[in-house]
């Protein structure tokens, strides 16, 4: 286990480097003054001359990079380039809350109708019923995420009025609560997780079949009279439950990219519309930061993943 | 010529100029052609093809047949009016652009974004998973490590990055669409040439002296091909949808040339007032997409079968 953790942590370090330094390069190639938009009216030749060397801007390609990367190792993420020029790592820490709230309620509501839909489509053994699951899969499919948003707002909280179409209550703000900030969470969550759902399906349907199939526990199971039902709900979902894992890290970046999406549909201040933000208004500090977070949170969470698949699963924890 | 049809063929040493003459059935190319494709005769493949390529020609031959507006060039005092109104099969949006026109020139714009798109990542990602599959020691790894990251990353979010900084336009869409299916490409290509480079008339190419290109070219490729084209057709759907949301959050094609994905975008505000405005533009992306993945399983189901 411990030796797994080491073997991929140099690995890790590799992806989120690759990730800020492409971020980096993007950003450089890129034409911009930044210390003009930096100073605005209070622009003096001393002055720019000061803010340059401050943000390091005379020094050449890879030093740069590296002063940034020290800095942002220590905790120095600088500030944003748009007023009111704040610390881009207390940006990214207030929009951190509602987009991880956003992606727990999509992950659970995911994997449930996943899980769900996956074992009705193989429990009934109809035909019919495993073509309507494929046909509804396929369709969630096959929406692009911001659709399936607007015309769900327009059938929800347009027509119905069942829901509110704000995604975000801070729970902070004045007038603001849990309760009221959880409700409104829920809905663009179930949307994301309608959007993503599919991928999980597929793979958990096919892992239930071939466990079905082909393993001998099942026949053993099914020799000692074990009916039909049982042994789905008993033997096959539990060992199927570990294809689960590693299916739901794969979707974990394409989760994050609905998230973006998803975000602007509804509103919702989170890491997704602060990414936007920063690259549409050219504030690449916060834009590097940003992406050199995501990059983290994906890259810890597939290692968390495999983990957990280890802690699972004996036959990949002694291989490891 | 006679019209003699001779029960047996020369033999080489009879064979002459004259005698080859004789006109045997003679299989030309497009016969073949048409041989090989009717192998695919089956309800599953024909009708997402069908819708496909319905599509195809509703965008790309609708406006000259209808004799359509050119986008953007509406009348204001037409503006917002409903489906059905003389003139205007579909009604118009808050400029006055009739909007069955913008639906086939934003068709235009769609697939061709989507199809450049692919085209870019599956030529890269297939050289380059070709070449990791080929050369297992060195480049293998690294070109892998360098998809990894790619792979890793949202893909919208990269997409976003590099749209935002290249500026709005439908060549910059299709860079940043392209970049990220690279990396998609590039694992298929790669599982595949896999399978293909321990065979044995690869190694019976390598033994007789072929170049690495060469292999890769005539030997490799053919026997992956149709992976690579079948997961193709569903990067397709990938690049539309990408499309649509780079459209959406306003870094993809700008207005005034339409997509599907900036009519909902522009139009989202009309939500309650216009909803045709919407589900016609997501009615046809939804078509598509769901057409190209059928079309994709299909053809990988009867391959599988065969």
């Amino acid at each position: 286990m411990l030796r797994m953790i080491l073997r991929r942590i140099p690995q890790m370090l590799i992806v989120v480097l690759g990730v800020s330094f492409l971020t980096y390069t993007i950003m450089f190639v890129l034409p911009g003054d930044v210390v003009t938009t930096l100073l605005g009216d209070n622009y003096t030749e001393e002055a720019a001359a000061e803010l340059t060397q401050k943000l390091h801007l005379d020094e050449p390609f890879f030093p740069r990079y590296l002063t940034w990367l020290g800095d942002f190792v220590t905790g120095n993420g600088g500030t944003s380039l748009i007023p009111p020029h704040q610390e881009v790592w207390s940006l990214v820490w207030r929009s951190l809350l509602p987009t991880v709230e956003l992606l727990v309620v999509a992950e659970i509501f995911a994997i449930l109708i996943a899980v769900l839909l996956a074992v009705v489509s193989v429990a009934s053994r109809s035909r019919v019923v495993d073509r309507v699951i494929q046909a509804i899969a396929l369709a969630c499919n096959s929406i692009p995420g911001f659709v399936m948003g607007l015309l769900l707002i327009m059938l929800f909280a347009v027509q119905l009025k069942l829901v509110s179409p704000r995604g975000w209550v801070s729970p902070f703000g004045p007038g603001g609560d849990w309760g009221e900030n959880i409700a409104h969470i829920v809905f663009p969550g179930i949307v994301l997780g309608i959007f993503t759902f599919p991928v999980i399906m597929r793979v958990f349907r096919a892992e239930l079949v071939e466990q079905l199939d082909n393993e001998d526990y099942v026949t053993l199971a099914r020799l000692k009279g074990v009916p039909g039902r049982r042994v789905i709900f008993n033997h096959v979902l539990r060992n199927s439950s570990f294809g689960l894992l590693t299916v739901v890290g794969i979707n974990l970046a394409r989760l994050i990219g609905g998230a973006v999406i998803i975000e602007a549909v509804f509103a919702i201040p989170g890491i997704g519309t602060l990414i936007k933000d920063s690259v549409v208004s050219h504030d690449t500090p916060t834009a590097l930061v940003t992406v050199t977070v995501i990059a983290i949170f994906v890259v810890v969470m597939n290692l968390v993943i495999d983990l957990l698949y280890a802690v699972l699963d004996p036959r990949v924890r002694d291989a490891g | 010529m006679s019209a003699v049809k001779t029960p047996t063929l020369p033999t080489p040493s009879q064979r002459s100029p004259r005698t080859r003459a004789i006109p045997l059935r003679r299989e030309g190319p497009a016969r073949m052609w048409w041989y090989r494709l009717r192998r695919y005769r089956r309800p599953g493949i024909i009708i997402p093809g069908a819708i496909l390529l319905l599509i195809v020609l509703f965008s790309f031959l609708g406006p000259i047949v209808l004799n359509s507006p050119k986008p953007g060039t509406g009348d204001l005092s037409d503006y917002m009016l409903p489906p059905g109104s003389p003139g205007h099969l579909l009604g118009t949006n808050a400029f006055g652009n009739d909007t069955l026109s913008q639906l086939m020139y934003g068709g235009q714009t769609t697939l061709i974004v989507a199809v450049c798109a692919t085209a870019l990542g599956l030529v890269a990602g297939t050289a380059l998973g070709m070449i990791a599959g080929y050369y297992q020691r060195i480049a293998g790894p690294v070109i892998m490590r360098v998809l990894d990251v790619i792979f890793a990353f949202p893909d919208i979010i990269l997409a976003i990055a590099i749209a935002a900084y290249l500026g709005p336009s439908m060549v910059n869409a299709i860079w940043a669409i392209g970049f990220f299916s690279v990396a998609g490409f590039g694992r298929i290509a790669r599982a595949q040439a896999l399978r293909v480079v321990h065979m044995d008339f690869v190694v019976a190419a390598r033994s007789s002296g072929s170049s690495a290109l060469r292999i890769l070219v005539t030997h490799v490729w053919p026997n992956i091909a149709g992976r690579v084209f079948a997961y193709g057709l569903v990067a397709f759907g990938y690049a539309m949808m990408a499309e649509a949301a780079l459209s959406y959050l306003g870094l993809g094609v700008p207005l005034p040339t339409p997509s599907w994905g900036n009519i909902i975008g522009t139009n989202q505000a009309y939500i309650s007032t216009a909803p045709q405005l919407l589900y016609l533009p997501a009615l046809c992306m939804f078509a598509t997409i769901a057409c190209a993945n059928l079309f994709s399983d299909a053809i990988q189901e009867k391959r599988a079968a065969e």
